[in-house]
């Protein structure tokens, strides 16, 4: 099959990541004029979700000596494996709530494009560092993988390349890159910060005039006095019948990268099967 | 068009509001230069006060039935007395002006910025955005309505143009007090007492679509504001001196002052030996 231009690509492991994924999928089919959206797992799509898909892939190289319980570690792989040309990399649980398909155009200006702006859920810029404490202590550019951005070219093959490495090193890299507050765990984040670091490519692959941005929802970034643990404890949710998202009494709209993983439920998966008739 | 200024002044037991609005109209008049009209319960008390002439017009108003809040006099001094701020959300029925400029009679003026409003093509100004006289208080209920509502709008100073888009506005703000109790709650205020602060925010949220956005744009200027646990020592043309609580020590304060600067001077019973 001749492989399509443009296309979304999620990583999914776990009963919870594929109903994230499925869920994502569907409010990109709902909302988005250029729709093409496809998934690596291991995992079984359920039948009904397939056809959201143009094509489910195995996670390649699945070494288990290598690979530990942190997922995240396979997350260099996309590129190898993304059926699109141009290619934008989702997290599983993010939604998609108005069209933005027009992201497109800007993001072909590059070759690779991480995103560093995020939004609260009451439309302004997150500038809370508390989940950013090791970029901010190592200096490193505060790039979200959350919604990242690469065309096939061998600038993609190389950077990537480099996250490759970083993850099959990871002590190395951190020590030499993250030395200060470094994290226990894997991060994509940090690794595709310390490549962007390494290559010495943040003007080539981040803009911070870029109108390209999501709305965060970790409990700390929405500039909460009193903060609570999870943000849903402090604000309610609202989905119409025709998919219109209202966190407290903000109309949200492009993407909702919504973190919890309570957040969905069966109420809200109804509405998005009823709108597509699955 | 018609430009004036419009105040709202309802005595309660002890705050003379409109002895205050009589000081305030005269400080219009001095800077702006502008016809101001009192909206008030009390047209008795202005007789009897005879100071009729002091006002271009006298709107008498009924007695909206009252909220109770604690009015502080100076961090250590506080009263629990009833106000009146129900007919603000009227101005624009009220208002005998095309363009008017409605101010609290604690909005101290000393320079004409106010007269901007009128040279600029946005039909609806308000401030969001307040600096306190007190560097080291933090007032979060100033930035948003509550921690997880709509951004704070300040009810005590704002311009507006007849059009029937404001009209709207207002239309809205009737709506949303003929309904407070339900609305209250959607806003998640956690009290119904009524605010006009909050109502104006709520308001204006529900024009911005929900969203953050800038239907209402900001009045020329900056809007300064002292708190009522602060206390005002020199009221005069140019300038005010006042006495600005300390941290950490309550009923002790620092001395601060303005000088031709627009000030909302918040202590009602400070500013009432003043004026």
């Amino acid at each position: 099959m001749k492989s399509k231009k443009q296309g979304y690509l999620m990583f999914a492991v776990g009963d919870t990541c594929i109903e994230q994924a499925c869920l994502c999928a569907m409010s990109i089919k709902a909302t988005q004029s250029m729709n093409n959206v496809s998934i690596v797992t291991d995992d079984t799509i359920p039948s009904k979700y397939k056809k959201l898909f143009d094509k489910v892939i195995n996670i390649p190289w699945n070494d288990s000596s290598l690979s530990s319980h942190y997922i995240t570690e396979h997350r260099w792989k996309l590129y190898h494996v993304t059926p699109y040309k141009e290619t934008v990399v989702l997290d599983t649980d993010m939604l998609f709530l108005t069209d933005i398909s027009d992201y497109w155009e800007s993001l072909a200006n590059y070759e690779v494009f991480y995103s560093t702006n995020a939004k609260t859920y009451r439309g302004k810029n997150v500038t809370s560092d508390y989940y950013r404490k090791t970029f901010v202590a190592n200096e490193l550019p505060m790039v979200y993988c959350a919604f990242h951005y690469f065309k096939k070219c061998d600038f993609a093959k190389q950077f990537y390349g480099v996250v490759e490495d970083i993850t099959k090193n990871q002590d190395l890299f951190y020590s030499k890159f993250a030395p200060k507050l470094t994290p226990s765990t894997y991060s994509m984040d940090i690794a595709s910060a310390i490549a962007i670091r390494v290559l010495d490519v943040e003007d080539k692959v981040t803009s911070q005039l870029s109108r390209i941005e999501f709305t965060h929802m970790k409990a700390r970034c929405q500039d909460f006095v009193d903060p609570s643990p999870s943000w849903q404890d402090k604000v309610p949710v609202y989905l119409t019948d025709n998919l219109e998202l209202k966190i407290g009494n903000y109309k949200q709209d492009t993407i909702l990268h919504y973190t919890e993983d309570s957040f969905v439920n069966t109420s809200m998966v109804s509405k998005y099967e009823r709108a597509l008739s699955l | 068009m018609s430009k004036g200024v419009l105040c709202f002044a309802s005595n309660n037991l002890e705050v003379d509001y409109v002895k205050q609005a009589v000081y305030f109209a005269k400080r219009v008049k001095k800077h702006l230069n502008l016809p101001v009209t009192l909206v008030t319960s009390d047209v008795n008390y202005v007789d009897r006060l005879n100071v009729r002439t002091v006002f271009d017009k006298i709107i008498s108003v009924d007695k909206e039935k009252q909220n109770q809040k604690r009015f502080y006099d100076g961090s250590l001094h506080n009263k629990l007395l009833s106000f009146d701020n129900a007919s603000r959300i009227n101005a624009y029925d009220l208002s005998p002006y095309e363009e008017t400029i409605v101010l609290d009679i604690d909005y101290i003026l000393f320079n004409n910025v106010f007269l901007n409003c009128f040279n600029q093509p946005h039909n609806f100004l308000i401030y969001k955005d307040a600096i306190d006289v007190c560097h080291w208080r933090k007032n979060p209920e100033f930035e948003y309505i509550n921690d997880n509502g709509v951004p704070f709008y300040w009810a005590t100073c704002f311009f507006f143009r007849k059009t029937n888009e404001v009209q709207v506005f207002f239309n809205l703000m009737k709506h949303l007090k003929e309904n407070w109790t339900h609305y209250s709650s959607v806003f998640d205020l956690g009290t119904p007492t009524f605010r006009n602060d909050h109502i104006f925010s709520m308001a204006i949220h529900i024009m911005n679509g929900y969203k953050d956005s800038n239907w209402a744009k900001p009045m020329p200027g900056r809007k300064y504001f002292a708190l009522d646990r602060d206390v005002i020592e020199v009221l005069d043309d140019d300038h005010v001196i006042l006495l600005v609580e300390k941290e950490k020590y309550i009923g002790e304060y620092t001395l601060a002052s303005l000088k031709d600067t627009n000030v909302h001077l918040m202590n009602k019973l400070s500013l009432g030996g003043h004026v």
